[in-house]
């Protein structure tokens, strides 16, 4: 009987479920859901009953319907890292091998050590706490960076929803579980068809691959950068491993054997994919996007004024000529009367 | 001549007495003041000539120093003194006492304020279930009195939530950082669920 009932009844009803493939959160499945229930309990002013009470069908503002479950871990994260995609302009990408907790923890304190003296920029704001080493799921960032190359927030159609007072009014759904990002990712990566087309996804897919960690900072700035390679990567002529005297605890046994499982592949920034070498490009940047911005203003203002004396010149040395023989011909016009002069 | 040590000695006494009203008010000279039962007689007669003006400038005042302490200065603190050869100390007016004194009793109802917030309706303790029905009422009465419909949005856990996490997109460097606080507080969010359905697991296995 037990054996029957587990038979046809569960599994009619996880057909019923797949079938209808959106899983819409409503408010009565909830626990925890304050649902309020007047008729229950006598009060002094009754109010409306149907007016307290949630519609069925409504939808909470924090909790949109999605392609897939999204109370699982894999949804949240995806959450996570199309955010961490979006806000993050520069970010270093790392492979590791089997660190350990200990290691991990030793390599994140000299990272912290090394990022706490690189002076704030120009704009006060002190990131270096903000810049942290981080293990991704390497195949929910790769769906992640799907959703932020090819879905388009912007071009969703608007659907009908009800409100809390049971209107239906029109909403648009394109957060990044929803249906409409779902299948703009499919619909771009279908039969190789992202890899056909050169963009961000493209350049960055190859690196993503195998166990990754990623070294996020929350603005493009080569001195932390080149701080964070120091200890990371170091590479002796531009970025030399720390002094053994001044840290210590950098050449700590655990901290080394860590730092040789770990294996900078790559970085991004602002959108766009560098290698190990470009990565040491924007590190070697002196002063960050200040002076590269000072030296773009030096160098339009060098060629305006390459320009207006060019444009000058052409006037100029017309004028010169002119003078010049003007000059000659007064003094060939004064040379004979003087010579008659001296004769005479 | 005069001794050097003699002088040494007498010149933090001279100051003591000259400044007496002022080294009331710190903190650190509490030892000082145990010493003597005589002093604080000379200590209080300084202090309230300077008090006294200030209650018959303005009448409000005298009622919050009315309000603070429960013994009047110049009390003899009976059974307070630890040390070996001193006498009891001697209760100081209010003034004399840091302001922090007076609030650090309320900090602790603060968070037993937010305790309060923490009844669940499920739980297995019967008082945390009790917390969150009076809680539940209160909210349903509130509601009915304002009429306001938005206190009825579920309040969807942060690991069950399905809209975007902030990106950073327009605050620069701080949207960016505070995107970050956010992703790292879902993670925390995360882990607290998992331990906990470790923990009830556990505890269900062992039935």
């Amino acid at each position: 009987m037990h054996a029957r009932l587990r038979c046809s009844a569960v599994r009619g009803l996880s057909s019923a479920v797949k079938a209808s493939r959106i899983y819409r959160p409503v408010a009565s499945q909830l626990p925890c859901a304050p649902i309020v229930s007047v008729s229950t309990r006598q009060y002094a002013s009754a109010a409306a009953p149907s007016q307290l009470t949630v519609p069925k069908d409504y939808v909470p503002p924090t909790q949109p319907p999605t392609a897939r479950p999204a109370d699982v871990r894999k949804a949240q994260l995806l959450r996570s890292y199309t955010s961490l995609l979006r806000s993050t302009p520069l970010m270093l990408v790392f492979q590791h091998n089997n660190l350990t907790a200990t290691e991990w923890a030793a390599i994140r304190r000299e990272l912290r050590i090394a990022l706490a003296e690189v002076p704030a920029g120009s704009d006060g704001v002190d990131i270096s706490p903000a810049i942290g080493l981080q293990v991704i799921r390497t195949r929910i960032f790769d769906i992640a960076l799907k959703i932020v190359e090819f879905f388009d927030p912007s071009k969703v159609e608007p659907t009908l929803a009800t409100t809390l007072t049971g209107k239906r009014v029109k909403t648009v759904y394109n957060h990044d579980l929803s249906e409409a990002a779902y299948k703009a990712v499919k619909e771009a990566t279908k039969d190789g068809l992202a890899e056909a087309k050169p963009s961000a996804y493209t350049e960055l897919a190859p690196l993503l691959v195998g166990p990754l960690a990623v070294l996020t900072f929350p603005t493009v700035s080569p001195a932390h950068l080149a701080a964070a390679l120091k200890v990371l990567a170091p590479s002796p002529p531009a970025f030399p491993a720390p002094p053994r005297k001044k840290y210590p605890g950098y050449y700590d046994p655990v901290a080394q054997n860590g730092l040789q499982k770990l294996l900078l592949v790559g970085g991004r920034v602002e959108g766009k994919v560098f290698d190990i070498d470009g990565m040491h490009w924007v590190g070697s940047i002196e002063g960050g996007l200040d002076s590269l911005r000072a030296q773009l203003v030096y160098m339009l203002q060098s060629a305006g004024l390459g320009l207006t004396s060019t444009l000058e010149g052409a006037g100029k040395s017309l004028w010169l000529t002119m003078e010049s023989r003007r000059s000659v011909l007064e003094e060939a016009e004064k040379g004979p009367q003087e010579a008659e002069k001296t004769e005479s | 001549m005069i001794c050097r040590t003699c002088l040494r000695r007498a010149a933090p006494q001279r100051l003591l007495f000259q400044n007496a009203p002022p080294r009331t008010a710190t903190f650190t000279t509490s030892i000082v003041l145990r010493n003597a039962a005589a002093a604080p007689p000379a200590g209080d007669a300084a202090a309230a000539p300077k008090i006294t003006p200030v209650i018959d400038a303005s009448a409000p005042p005298a009622e919050p120093k009315a309000a603070l302490s429960t013994c009047e200065p110049g009390t003899v603190l009976k059974g307070l003194n630890y040390f070996k050869n001193k006498t009891d100390p001697v209760a100081l007016p209010d003034e004399a006492y840091p302001a922090w004194l007076w609030e650090c009793l309320e900090v602790k109802k603060k968070t037993e304020a937010v305790d309060a917030n923490a009844g669940d309706e499920f739980s297995k303790s019967r008082k945390q279930r009790r917390l969150a029905a009076k809680r539940k009422m209160q909210q349903e009465a509130k509601l009915l009195a304002s009429g306001n419909l938005e206190a009825l949005v579920p309040k969807v856990p942060l690991p069950k939530q399905s809209i975007n996490l902030p990106d950073g997109s327009d605050g620069g460097v701080e949207g960016a950082i505070f995107a970050a606080d956010k992703r790292e507080e879902l993670r925390k969010a995360l882990r607290k669920e998992r331990k906990a359905k470790i923990k009830e697991s556990n505890y269900l296995k062992t039935m």
